[in-house]
């Protein structure tokens, strides 16, 4: 940079200045003219120079060239981005169209497969569908089976039970009773009777109705006429009628017993459970008792009130005629026995049952009562059912009992019981209308039928039943007996003598 | 054995301090314990107090508070309409059914435990049992907390029922229960044969000076227990009349019943009357495996009159609005009928009834599906609930108890009180 501007300096700067720094040698033989030192040294300098200029001015067209090309590659370079940007914008409608159809072609693919969908759907719904109508056609076929086995099998019985009888009478073999059928409800049933022929079976269950089976044809009726649970029934075969109780207090009259019972009447009988319900034998009075501590007599033919008998100082459970129709005993929850002289209604006597209660001072209350009761075919005998020993009150822990009275002179004969350990409650029995023993139905910690003879505490055949039995009534042929059961079925039992056939199939 | 106080509890410290201070006051008073009787009257008006029948054995939600008639779980009975429109409760309730306007259902209970000791526990106690600690039972934490320093009497009094010292924890043995077993009176209310009022004043004050010059150089908790019960004895000697119940009228006690559990609702009523903090009375039994029906006519016939007509007296003499008066059992019974015609054990969805203090009667809440299986609205605990006493008598259940210098809660904290029954 120094020597740049010295050389700039001396080309256009100032004479002081070069005679002071670059003053010409003197001549040294002849002197020249100082002009001509000048001018050769100007020609020198301006030969110089010329060197210089022209190197300058190939210099500058060089920068010329240079700018010159770069304004060209500016503009090619400009051109070239002009045109990218030409073709890119080209690429990006390319690239929009190709998206569109190709979201098109997607839309239309995922409509395709949502149509493929819905029809595999249909598909898939419609195989259940189409099973499901298999299933009932299969149980009903199955059931129409199982009806028809049960009804051949009956045949077979009745057939061999015409068979035997025609050789001779037969007698219960209590040691051999077998099942013969089950009717099935969905509550479990806590009451039933048949009816005089053995038609039908009635029954009170864990809901508000009157059920009615014909125990031939099978088909179930269902009545509602209570407002809470029927737990007493009572047949009036004069009038081809019958009597419920219920829970809630009501003692309800129905008809067309043979085909789909009627309500006739409805009396509000007793405050709470109308727990019980005995017919006069002659059919023309209907006993109940209940939780009022009330026993009450009423017309069968037309639901009067005919008298009220208080005395019992707790829950009446139980009530039934005497077969002569003189008198009328009931029991209560604390084992107390009250006879009562039909007509007059007079109470004759009480008699002591109090073996069949207990209060359990642990859990402070009562537990027990005369859950069964019936006389002998003669009138010769009551026999009372329960629980005694109770060890638990509220695990129903104690000993299924019955207790038989001489009911001429009140006397308590015995308390019989179970030959077998068991732990449970009777809850119904029926002296045998023409043999000498006793059958009672109950459970606990089992269930069971239980046979005892007059004369012995324990009972001399016990049956196994599949559920707690809370009710049991015999057929009129004194051969059979049905149960009605926590486990929501009616199980008609024979206590024929025995006749080889396979087990009896479920019937709905 | 060192007693375990419940150090920090504002209200263990008011009642510590009162029976510290009594010992010499007692003494220089004369004595007299009868000092505080005319407090204590006063007191009785403005004390906030809680009453618990306890039916034991656990009662059925659905012959009570939650009957489901005409459906598969819902027995014989039938349900009744109330006080309440819209409200119906099970047949067997027909008194309490006139008193619907006070009481509040709880229907959606569900505790989760079918133990009866473990779903007791929960229920008096607001927790599960935690082992090797004990929390303080309901009646003690109660009497803990709303007796008054004036208040003469035992804060927590069992009707029918024993009293364990462990129920008040580490509370103190002040707050344990003292129990009328077989509705009973304390025994030994009476003064020995040959021992004269003025003896026994002067015995007593030899005690106390005795015992004041002991504690001034050695006073422990040991000490102030000893103390504290020789003073209680003589503060509830004072207010033996208060166990008097031969006063009861006749037509009282016709109109309770004669049996035994309507005493003992005219005696909770006098204990209440005078100024009892937390009385409980427990009705036994409904432990009904078998014959679930039979034994609750039997029973819930004996609860439902005098339980409705301790309501209507309490109500009638203005003492509801500041009691609180709860229903409550271990457990509710299985919606299932068994074979023996029982219920079983069921935790999972029952009920209890509340009444009176901070109570917005003639409530329900909660609901349980159409067979009363489970809870399918407001589900509550035992903390649920025990938030909810606490809220009811003007307690904050979220301030817990000190002991040793842990904190342990009142109520579960994580749960609440039941605001839509609260007043």
């Amino acid at each position: 940079m120094f020597s740049l501007l010295f050389l700039v300096a001396v080309s256009f700067g100032l004479p002081g200045a070069i005679f002071s720094q670059e003053q010409p040698a003197a001549p040294a033989a002849s002197v020249e003219h100082p002009a001509l030192s000048f001018a050769r040294r100007d020609l020198t300098r301006w030969t110089a120079q010329v060197e210089v200029s022209v190197k300058t001015v190939v210099d500058r067209q060089a920068a010329l060239d240079a700018a010159t090309k770069a304004v060209a590659d500016a503009k090619a370079a400009q051109q070239a981005a002009d045109n990218a940007v030409v073709d890119a914008a080209a690429a990006i409608t390319a690239a929009e169209q190709a998206k569109a159809a190709a979201e098109k072609a997607l839309a239309d693919a995922v409509e395709k497969k949502k149509a493929a969908d819905a029809a595999k759907t249909a598909a898939d719904a419609k195989v259940p569908v189409t099973e499901q109508g298999v299933k009932p056609a299969t149980d009903a076929k199955a059931a129409a089976e199982n009806a028809a086995a049960l009804v051949q099998q009956q045949l077979k019985i009745a057939q061999e039970r015409v068979a035997a009888i025609e050789k001779g009478p037969i007698k219960p073999e209590p040691a051999a009773t077998r099942l013969l059928n089950t009717l099935t409800h969905d509550r479990p049933v806590i009451a039933c009777r048949f009816d005089s022929l053995g038609n039908s079976l009635f029954a009170g269950a864990q809901d508000n109705s009157f059920h009615r089976w014909d125990i031939f044809s099978g088909p179930m009726v269902h009545q509602p006429g209570h407002g809470s649970w029927v737990g007493a029934i009572q047949l009036l075969p004069k009038l081809n009628q019958a009597v419920t109780g219920g829970h809630e207090g009501k003692l309800t009259w129905w008809s067309d017993l043979d085909s789909t019972p009627k309500v006739v009447r409805i009396v509000d009988a007793h405050k709470g459970y109308l727990r019980a319900i005995a017919v006069s034998p002659d059919g023309t009075l209907v006993a109940t008792g209940g939780n009022d501590s009330m026993v009450r007599i009423w017309s069968a033919v037309d639901g009067s009130l005919v008298k009220e008998l208080p005395g019992h100082e707790r829950h009446v459970y139980n009530v039934a005629f005497h077969p002569s129709g003189k008198f009328l005993i009931s029991g209560d929850l604390i084992g107390v026995l009250k006879q009562w002289e039909v007509g007059p209604w007079t109470l004759v006597r009480d008699l002591d049952a109090k073996v069949l209660w207990k209060f359990d001072a642990g859990f402070q209350a009562d537990v027990g009562g005369i859950r069964a009761i019936d006389f002998s075919p003669d009138g010769k005998l009551l026999a009372v059912g329960g629980i005694t020993e109770v060890s638990n009150a509220f695990a129903g822990v104690g000993v299924p009992a019955v207790v038989l009275f001489d009911f001429e002179t009140g006397k308590q004969l015995r308390v019989m019981k179970p030959k077998d350990n068991f732990q449970g409650s009777v809850y119904s029995l029926r002296f045998h209308p023409t043999e000498p023993f006793i059958v009672a139905a109950g459970g606990g910690n089992g269930a069971s039928l239980w046979f005892w003879k007059f004369e012995e505490e324990k009972s001399f055949a016990d049956v196994k039943l599949p559920g707690v039995a809370y009710d049991m009534t015999l057929h009129p042929d004194g051969l059979r007996l049905a149960v009605a059961m926590f486990d929501k079925t009616l199980r008609i039992y024979d206590m024929g003598p025995t006749i080889e056939s396979p087990p009896a199939p479920a019937a709905k | 054995m060192r007693c375990q106080y419940a150090c920090g509890s504002d209200a263990h410290f008011s009642r510590r301090g009162f029976l510290q201070t009594g010992a010499g006051a007692l003494g220089a008073l004369g004595f007299s314990g009868m000092t505080a009787v005319s407090g204590a009257e006063q007191l009785a008006s403005q004390q906030k107090q809680v009453v618990v029948f306890w039916l034991s054995g656990g009662v059925s939600q659905l012959e009570t508070w939650d009957p489901k008639p005409g459906t598969d779980t819902g027995g014989p009975f039938l349900s009744i309409p109330t006080s309440v429109p819209g409200i119906e409760i099970c047949e067997l309730l027909p008194h309490t059914a006139k008193q619907a306007h006070h009481l509040s259902l709880v229907r959606g209970v569900n505790t989760a435990e079918d133990d009866h000791g473990k779903g007791a526990y929960i229920m008096l106690h607001g927790h599960r049992q935690t082992p090797g600690f004990e929390y303080p039972q309901l009646g003690s934490a109660f009497a803990s907390l709303l007796t008054a320093p004036e208040n003469p009497l035992p804060g927590y009094i069992h009707v029918n029922g024993g009293g364990s010292p462990s129920e008040a924890s580490f509370l103190g043995p002040q707050f344990a229960p003292i129990g009328l077993a077989g509705g009973k009176p304390p025994a030994n209310l009476a003064l020995p044969d040959g021992i004269t009022v003025d003896n026994d004043r002067r015995r007593r004050e030899l005690r106390a000076k005795l015992s004041g010059r002991f504690a001034t150089g050695r006073r422990q908790s040991e000490t102030e227990a000893y103390n504290a019960s020789y003073d209680q004895a003589a503060s509830l000697l004072a207010r033996k009349d208060v166990f008097d119940f031969s006063k009861i009228t006749d037509a009282d006690r016709e109109r309770y019943g004669k049996h035994e559990f309507a005493q003992h609702c005219l005696m909770a009523r006098q204990l209440v009357e005078n100024g009892v903090t937390f009385t409980k009375v427990t009705h036994t039994n409904y432990d009904t495996h078998s014959e679930n029906f039979n034994f609750h006519i039997e029973q819930l016939g004996e609860f439902d009159r005098p339980f409705a007509a301790f309501i209507q007296d309490l109500a009638d003499r203005g003492r509801l609005a500041h009691t609180l008066v709860i229903v409550m059992c271990e457990f509710g019974r299985t919606p299932r009928i068994n074979h023996l015609v029982g219920r079983d054990h069921w935790s999972k969805a029952w009920s209890i009834a509340v009444a009176g203090c901070g109570i917005k009667g003639g409530t329900v809440v909660g609901k349980t599906n159409a067979n009363g299986t489970e809870v399918i609205d407001r589900e509550v605990n035992g903390g649920h609930l025990f938030h909810t006493y606490y809220r009811a008598v003007g307690l904050d259940p979220t301030k817990a108890f000190w002991h040793e210098g842990r904190p342990f809660n009142k109520a579960d904290p994580k749960t609440d009180s039941i605001h839509e029954i609260l007043a």
